[in-house]
């Protein structure tokens, strides 16, 4: 199925694909006439997937409409989320399943303020013993504001939990948690630099990624678009630009 | 030997003593082409090399000489940037071992000839990379190692990630690949060795 | 007699730049130390030198064009961060691996454990002032296992052979075969390093007892790998969180005393020794033939919206992928956790206090790839 000289090197290497090789007999299977048609226009679309415009796919059917948010489980009763809220004496403002490797784990949604509440109640409760500061991401909702998440382990409890917060683009100020975990003070840098997040009370808020003067340029949000590629590089792009060669 | 003191010849002998009067014909070997080019003394083949070599000797123009031996002893500098840094390391080591060709990994740039910049500049890492640059003493040249070297390949859209090194510095060699294989960078090697010699008396 | 200080001869603290060229820094790192005599009194990394954006670009490529992403990443341990990548696309997409491509996928991620860990050897041999030994011993041993990869993916050292939901095509006839003979390089060259480092009185000497972390500390700092197994945590997830097919295998997980940098060598030999144990079980195991993608494998790759949390025991610690979707072929967040990132974290609290040639040694205990920590 693949050519041996075949070069996979390259991140954009097109129709090496497994799925094009599974889906190698899915024409024959087909049961009406449009086979033929359609399966040179698939291949084109494996080839191009991101400049291929919505309109020109072959035509899907109606049950794969995706939905649009995922379907929130509520977690059962007796989880860690309630632990959470009476060790902390917060309310939580959501808690729902997401799913990890193995199983689901709890997520929890608290408002900005509560965050060292909770953290610190985590870090320190006996029945949640989350000790262990996994990763910490920013998230950009764009309408829905930002969002931080931390993801959250217990070594002697074996359960994990994920503490999500949501601040708007006007005022994105979250306190720091880099007393409670150590482990957080390069992340929350890392989240300021791309995402704008302040973490108020962190004792060496400067960029860490981006250089030392650049406190206003926000990669990762999502008004940050990618640069152009360059002029000439596009032309030798372009479709029929190396034509004259085969 | 006096009688010929006391009549100086106008220009030296061309017909050297011994040589056959009809050169046979064969293809010239590297040595031979690499000797026509470097001496003005015309090439005869069948006699000793030096009996022919050494009347011309004086006569090699000495920016020749200096670019033979630069090209000889590159010392580039270990200047490890990125994932290629690690395909310019194989490069040095035993599988294929760079100093065959007298190139030896320098850790300084006050002692190094040759920048490899291997790896993506970012433009953080830019003023960096043109200070080393011009802490290396004259003569120098650079390799660019790799897409991101060349042009920012893979990342080359992230506006943190200048588009080629050869924006900052100027590039006497792209080597291109993601990474480039070492026998690429072998390759590249031998194209400024070539580039020496080509650009030896400009 | 009573002497009398010479007020010249006070030690005052004065700052030493290190990088961000420096032949010690494992790459483009830098830090600014802080010395009162030989003593560090402070330490301030800088990092950022190789910030390219990977997390931002990945948001632009469909699934399949991440993988490379990944490799450029971790350019030392690929398959571990390509395996990261696949199974949080194929947690949110629910596809089943078929058993071979999962074989495969663990015995191709323990060779590259080896070929990290022998570069880990190699670099850090150079570091304690073993002129080029180490790593003349340690880069042929690569150059075998880069053999195999190569005849595998096609690649020396960017392979995206895997691909969401197994592989991208079948290993070589002889995959095996060849696998056998490289494990018997492996485990020689192995024993060399062993040989040439471990009892060394001078190596030992240089090693003990620097940039101690105790368990506590370790788990605090979010410390991972290696660097939390010697500080005494008895935590690896192949074995306490097992994902892929490692729950199929018989292995040790190797913990250290002290927490130091000596620890951390140790335990790094000891891993490799355990990874060739585990490729051989894996070779015994492996199914001889049968399919490597998913019967029913979609033509596009497309998740439903929700998010996951994968994690895959790199070489350096935990690589995990944080993967928020919103429906599509694209990620709509991807954040990359890397080990060396939390690793270096704790540079500043393991280094400070100990003497000036440690400082060095700290850092290239903690194994760190460049690319990982800036992504």
């Amino acid at each position: 199925m693949l050519p041996e000289g075949q070069e996979p090197e390259a991140s954009s290497d097109a129709g090496v694909t497994p799925e094009a090789a599974a889906a190698d007999p899915t024409p024959a299977e087909k049961p009406d006439a449009a086979a033929p048609i359609a399966a040179p226009a698939a291949d084109e679309a494996a080839e191009k997937p991101v400049a291929k415009p919505a309109a020109e796919r072959p035509a899907r059917p109606a049950k794969e409409v995706e939905p649009k948010e995922a379907p929130r489980v509520a977690p059962p009763p007796g989880s860690i989320n309630e632990v959470l809220a009476t060790a902390a004496g917060v309310t939580l403002t959501a808690a729902y399943m997401v799913p990890e490797m193995k199983g689901e784990c709890v997520a929890v949604e608290v408002s900005r303020d509560d965050v060292p509440a909770v953290m610190t109640a985590a870090r320190d409760d006996s029945r949640l013993d989350l000790k262990y500061l996994r990763c910490l991401s920013g998230v950009d909702w764009q309408e829905e504001g930002l969002e931080v998440v931390y993801h959250l382990w217990s070594f002697t409890k074996h359960h994990s939990l994920q503490v999500k917060t949501r601040v708007t683009y006007d005022d994105p100020m979250v306190p720091s948690i880099a007393t409670i975990y150590p482990a957080a003070d390069w992340h929350e840098r890392e989240t300021r630099d791309m995402f704008g997040i302040n973490f108020a009370g962190h004792w060496n808020l400067v960029p860490l990624l981006l250089p030392e003067d650049m406190t206003d340029h926000f990669p990762l949000r999502k008004d940050n678009p990618l640069q152009e590629i360059e002029e000439w590089q596009g032309d030798n792009l372009r479709d029929g630009a190396g034509e004259g060669d085969e | 030997m006096t009688a010929q003191k006391a009549a100086p010849p106008a220009l030296p002998e061309k017909q050297i003593e011994g040589a056959p009067v009809v050169a046979p014909q064969r293809e010239q070997t590297g040595i031979e082409r690499e000797l026509e080019r470097l001496t003005p003394v015309p090439y005869e083949p069948g006699v000793a090399l030096y009996r022919q070599i050494l009347p011309g000797m004086l006569q090699v123009p000495a920016d020749a000489v200096l670019a033979l031996s630069r090209k000889s002893s590159l010392w580039p500098m270990t200047f490890g940037l990125a994932c290629c840094a690690i395909e310019m390391i194989a490069t040095f080591m035993s599988r294929h071992d760079l100093d065959r060709f007298g190139i030896v990994p320098w850790p300084s740039p006050r002692q190094s000839d040759v920048m490899i910049v291997s790896g993506t500049v970012t433009k953080k890492m830019a003023p960096a990379v043109k200070l080393l640059y011009e802490q290396m003493p004259n003569p120098k040249w650079v390799i660019a190692m790799g897409a991101c070297a060349t042009n920012g390949g893979p990342y080359t859209r992230y506006d943190r990630v200048l588009q080629g090194v050869d924006k900052i510095i100027p590039v006497d060699v792209y080597v291109p690949g993601c990474p480039p294989r070492p026998e690429a960078l072998i390759d590249g090697m031998l194209a400024l060795q070539h580039k020496i010699m080509e650009e030896r008396n400009k | 007699m009573v002497l009398e200080r010479d007020p010249a001869l006070e030690v005052v603290d004065m700052p030493i730049n290190m990088g961000p060229q420096h032949p010690s820094t494992h790459g483009v790192f830098r830090m600014v130390l802080m010395i009162n005599g030989e003593k560090i009194v402070d330490v301030v990394p800088h990092i950022g030198y190789m910030h390219r954006g990977g997390e931002k670009l990945m948001e632009a490529m469909d699934f399949r064009q991440g993988i490379g992403y990944c490799d450029r990443t971790e350019y030392l341990a690929q398959f571990s961060a390509e395996l990261g990548y696949c199974l949080a696309v194929e947690r949110l997409m629910d596809l089943q691996v078929p058993d071979r491509a999962e074989y495969i996928r663990v015995i191709l991620t323990e060779m590259n454990r080896l070929s990290s860990h022998f570069m880990f050897a190699g670099a850090f041999g150079i570091d304690a002032g073993v002129f080029g030994t180490s790593f003349t011993y340690a880069f042929p041993q690569r150059e075998f296992l880069q053999e195999v990869f190569e005849e595998v993916t096609g690649d020396r050292l960017m392979y995206a052979y895997f691909r969401v939901g197994g592989l991208a095509w079948e290993v070589p006839d002889n995959f095996v075969q060849r696998v056998h003979e490289v494990l018997v390089h492996s485990a020689q060259g192995l024993k060399d390093i062993d040989d040439l480092l471990t009892k060394n009185e001078i190596f030992m000497a240089r090693c003990q007892n620097i940039g101690n972390f105790s368990a506590d500390q370790a788990i605090a700092y979010g410390l991972s790998g290696p660097m939390l197994r010697a500080s005494g945590v008895p935590w690896d997830l192949r074995k306490d969180e097992p994902y892929s097919v490692y729950d199929r295998f018989n292995f040790e997980i190797p913990v250290g005393n002290y927490g130091d940098v000596y620890d951390r060598y140790l335990i790094r030999i000891e891993e490799m020794r355990q990874s060739i144990s585990i490729i051989e079980q894996a070779l015994e195991q492996l199914p001889p033939d049968g399919p490597i993608v998913p019967e029913k494998m979609p033509r596009r790759l497309r998740t439903p919206p929700g998010e996951v949390y994968s994690k895959v025991e790199s070489p350096r610690g935990e690589w995990g992928v944080y993967l928020v979707s919103k429906g599509g072929d694209k990620p709509y967040r991807l954040k990359m956790r890397s080990p060396s990132f939390c690793n270096l974290s704790a540079l500043r609290d393991m280094t400070v206090g100990q003497y000036l040639a440690d400082a060095v040694m700290i850092l290239g205990s903690m194994d760190i790839v460049l690319c990982d920590v800036d992504r």
